[in-house]
């Protein structure tokens, strides 16, 4: 029985958690890859030590490592495993199809016991799981499984390479240049093979160490290690039988196997929230870069041309220097495919095992680089891409045999890397996806489909309408389901686009094409009427002055030709901000990754290096925004999200709204911040006014009062958000009580001001006519709205303050900020 | 001052050990995360106490006990084993290829330190007699 966690003693668990979980994490990992190549050696009499070794280890390290922290079910599990791997590689039992299974599903097991421990869930049980693992042990156990002498079976003969004896005297002068035995193992490591790593006691007492490495590296190669004590001869390779170290009854050392521990010793763990922050400061980098410019541009006129140049050519080299380490930084964050890939194949064994089919997964491309954060985000909708295609893809043995297929599928994951973008693919030869099925189903929901034959993308389209695709009634995690929707929204938060071929009968493949990077973007800036808005650069393929000639106006859309084919052209001028379509010259920007598609700006202004910031708020979260930027004068620009729009489009376009064109706000003052008093309690109030009446809310939820300074409308949003604003570095929007108390807006002058307040986790600027004071008022005194206020005139009031002769009316914060109370735009989606 | 190396390749259970020993006064400590990388350290330091985990990639903890104990210089090193091998067999084995002490993971902090102080001032293990390994 393992001993109970030490909880009450010098040290509290906690203090390791992260290191703790991501120990268990690269463990896990391990396995899952291990396991894997164990399995074309089920049946087979020996599985081989240079398989077993790193497998054994890994189940060994996560029982003492579940064992400190506090971890017993995973304790008891790594326990019957590292029992049950010691039999097989004693031989006293082999590998079984059955036993294989129950690896697998010991090894799901862990992996929810560990994500359960990690989010503080109660944690799953499954005592029949470790009840079959001490079965299978029982019955292979040998009377005294220690004494039993180890074996390296199956060890492919080393093919017979010239073998050099290195010998490594360690020293203080040395280990200070960093030439340590680790440091030299991994030199030897790289040039060959090390069949022999020893300690060895020397004559005059001193300590040295003896590797025996296979290579056919040329002495060349280590000629010059000589000055760093490493002293080489040539020797006969060493016998056959020769056990490397000579093999303790637990190590399981495969001989000729790499080291991994040591041979890792140069990576290092980064906290993710370090790297973000070093990124968010190169966003600010970036940003006082690009102020530096606009100011140099404003003294042009003024310098000598000399001097002016000489700035130019410096912010042009440091512009370089910030994409190099920019480029630095992201490379950082960039992490192999493989173990979300492995993790699919998993799943995709067990799902296949439970529904009764015959599912080989090949896994292509798994050292593809991608970003951590992109990686972490796409992990649940490929997940679900999977389940798809096995629960309603694939076909049964019995059905495809039918068919004049192999009974078993093949299921492949697939990574490529493209110059800024990675394209993963799920691609199945199952059945395709029906149409007729899909199709029917929209009717059923109400959707106007007709019965012409729908490609792929039409199919997507309709698969990925939120609340299409009904929850998987075979997902066995249930609650954790998530919708084609989700994934492809996911898809394009992350600026990726998803696509779907399918043929009847013979299969489907989703592709998702991803960048590999987030967060900062080179963006096209361009004008629609008096707006400035960004364009991804990744989603623009081309751009194309639009010549009257070119231009075929049908009654509702408008056309142009490329290359010999004509390209639906979009107006988002008119689409965003109700614009008419401009007299003079325009442009159009060819988007799309495989399926093309124009749109209209008016002008194009720059080309800048945009950080992305996305608009959280529910208020502000609008289709075809992807978030705002800033280019250095403090004014939120907003960044189109290209996916969606051509989504929009597909699905026939949202009716435009004819919405009066607002232009951006900018008054020229400086902002004057009215000081919030520090000892802000539930008492004490900040008053102003709308309209004629006097409100408040509670200082303590009130941030800072600032005057309109620039706001930046955002196209779509509720009619009384007037935009959005930053404030204290965060993009906020700004909401209009006027318009959200259905009144007429009002013209900002220099008494308007915005209160930001932060309620309920969120951060929204109240747009009121002006802010009066700041009143204390004990709690008694506050009355309940009268009935009559809180329903005829729909104003969310959460009480009344009597103060001197006035009335004040205290806003309830939570109703305000609804999103659904708010008055509804006129459109429809 | 004694300084203290710590031997085991999860850095994870490398810094607990070090946690729980920090309660020992003006100790130092190193780290090695292979018995290569314990030996090396060994050779360029002076070590007062070795606290060794037994299953590790490259050299068995026995293995270290055993090269370290055919050395003059390290025959008297007090060598605490902390392993999560529980079982009796391998308790004698290390005791008998000349570990000073053999705890099990999971360990109490408290009883790493009170064991790995009663070798450093008294050369020997806590009143005088070896808990036995617990069962696994």
């Amino acid at each position: 029985m393992p001993e109970p966690p030490p909880n009450s003693t010098s040290f509290s668990f906690a203090e390791f958690s992260d290191d703790f979980f991501a120990e268990c994490d690269e463990h896990l990992a391990i396995i899952r890859h291990e396991l894997l190549s164990l399995e074309r050696l089920i049946d087979s009499p020996l599985p081989s030590a240079a398989v077993l070794g790193p497998l054994f280890r890994s189940f060994h390290s996560l029982k003492g490592l579940a064992g400190m922290g506090g971890a017993p079910d995973v304790e008891a599990l790594a326990h019957e495993v590292e029992t049950y791997l010691r039999g097989l590689r004693d031989g006293t039992t082999t590998l079984t199809a059955a036993a294989f299974d129950l690896l697998l599903t010991t090894v799901a097991m862990l992996e929810r016991l560990l994500d359960a421990q990690r989010q503080q869930h109660p944690l799953p049980r499954d005592p029949a799981l470790l009840r079959a693992l001490q079965d299978i042990n029982l019955a292979s156990a040998p009377p005294d499984s220690v004494s039993v002498t180890p074996q390296l079976p199956g060890a492919p003969a080393p093919p017979v390479l010239p073998y050099w004896q290195f010998v490594f005297t360690p020293s203080p002068a040395l280990a200070q240049r960093q030439v340590t035995v680790n440091s030299i193992r991994e030199r030897l490591q790289a040039i060959g093979t090390i069949a022999e790593a020893t300690p060895r006691v020397l004559p005059e007492g001193g300590i040295a160490f003896e590797f025996l490495v296979a290579t056919t590296a040329s002495e060349a190669t280590f000629m010059a290690w000589r000055d760093e004590g490493l002293v080489f001869t040539a020797v006969s390779p060493p016998e056959p039988s020769l056990p490397s170290l000579s093999a303790p009854p637990d190590t399981l050392a495969a001989p000729p196997a790499p080291l991994p521990a040591t041979s890792l010793s140069s990576l290092i763990r980064v906290d993710l929230s370090r790297l973000d922050s070093l990124m968010d400061q190169m966003g600010a980098l970036v940003i006082s870069r690009s102020r530096l410019t606009e100011q140099l541009s404003a003294l042009e006129a003024t310098l000598p041309v000399e001097s002016w140049r000489t700035l130019q050519e410096t912010t042009i080299r440091i512009e370089r220097q910030l994409r190099d380490l920019r480029d630095g930084l992201m490379r950082i964050r960039l992490v192999p495919v493989g173990d979300l890939f492995s993790r699919m194949q998993f799943i995709a064994r067990d799902l296949a095992r439970d529904h009764g089919k015959q599912v080989r997964i090949t896994l292509v491309g798994q050292e593809t680089e991608i970003d951590k954060f992109v990686i972490e985000r796409m992990a649940d909708p490929l997940l679900h891409l999977v389940r798809n295609a096995i629960s309603h893809g694939v076909e049964t043995p019995a059905e495809r045999l039918q068919r004049g297929k192999p009974a078993e599928a093949t299921l492949t994951l697939r990574a490529i890397a493209a110059g800024d973008v990675v394209v993963i693919a799920v691609e199945d030869d199952g059945g395709g996806i029906d149409a007729t099925q899909v199709q029917a189903r929209a009717r059923k929901l109400g959707l106007a489909v007709d019965d012409g034959p729908y490609d792929g993308q039409q199919l997507l389209d309709l698969i990925t309408l939120p609340g299409f695709s009904t929850r998987d009634q075979a997902d066995r995690t249930s609650g954790r389901g998530i919708g084609m929707d989700v994934v492809r929204q996911t898809v394009s938060t992350l600026g990726g686009e998803l696509s779907l071929t399918t043929r009847p009968g013979m299969g489907a493949c989703f592709r998702i094409v991803l960048p590999i990077t987030v967060s900062i973007v080179e963006a096209l800036i361009v004008r629609l009427g008096p707006h400035l808005v960004a364009v991804p650069i990744p989603a623009v393929r081309e751009v194309l002055e639009i010549n009257g000639e070119d231009l075929t106006r049908l009654p509702d859309a408008r056309m142009i030709r490329y290359r010999g084919q004509a390209l639906p052209l979009f107006d988002v001028g008119h689409f965003f901000y109700g614009l008419p379509w401009p007299d003079g010259r325009a442009y159009a920007l060819v988007l799309g990754h495989e399926q093309l598609m124009g749109m209209m700006v008016h002008q194009l202004r720059s080309k800048h290096e945009i950080v992305v910031r996305p608009l959280v708020d529910p208020l502000v979260q609008v289709p075809g925004c992807l978030g705002v930027t800033e280019l250095g004068d403090g004014r939120p620009l907003m960044i189109l999200d290209t996916a969606a729009l051509m989504q929009i489009i597909r699905r026939g376009g949202v009716p435009l709204r004819p919405q009066e064109s607002v232009p951006p706000v900018h008054t020229t003052d400086a902002r004057t911040a009215m000081a919030i008093p520090s000892h802000s309690e539930a008492d004490s109030f900040i008053v102003f006014d709308v309209a004629g009446v006097t409100y408040a809310v509670r200082s303590a939820d009130v941030q800072v009062i600032d005057m309109i300074e620039s706001i930046t409308p955002v196209p779509n949003a509720p009619p009384a958000v007037a935009g959005v604003v930053f404030s204290r570095g965060a993009i906020i929007p700004a909401l209009s009580l006027r318009v959200r108390f259905g009144l007429e807006p009002l013209p900002y002058d220099l008494r308007t001001r915005l209160i930001v307040i932060a309620h309920a986790g969120r951060t929204v600027g109240l747009i009121v006519d002006s802010a009066r004071e700041f009143v204390r008022a004990p709690a008694a005194t506050i009355q309940p709205p009268p009935p009559a206020l809180g329903g005829a005139t729909a104003q969310p009031i959460a009480g009344i303050l009597p103060l001197d002769d006035r009335l004040i009316m205290i806003i309830d914060l939570g109703e305000v900020l609804r999103i659904d109370s708010l008055p509804e735009p006129t459109t429809d989606h | 001052m004694p300084q203290l190396l710590v031997v085991d390749d999860s850095p994870t259970i490398r810094r607990m050990v070090m946690a729980a020993l920090k309660v020992i006064p003006g100790v130092h400590f190193r780290e090695a995360s292979s018995g290569l990388d314990a030996i090396e350290q060994m050779a360029l330091a002076t070590i007062d106490l070795m606290v060794l985990d037994l299953n590790m990639p490259d050299m068995h903890g026995l293995e270290v006990i055993r090269f370290l104990r055919s050395h003059p210089t390290y025959a008297q090193l007090p060598i605490l084993v902390l392993t999560t091998r529980g079982d009796e067999p391998m308790r004698r084995e290390v005791m008998q290829a000349g570990g000073s002490y053999y705890l099990t993971k999971p360990f109490l902090p408290p009883e790493l330190a009170a064991a790995v102080q009663s070798l450093l001032v008294n050369g020997e293990p806590p009143s005088g007699h070896q808990p036995a390994a617990g069962k696994k």
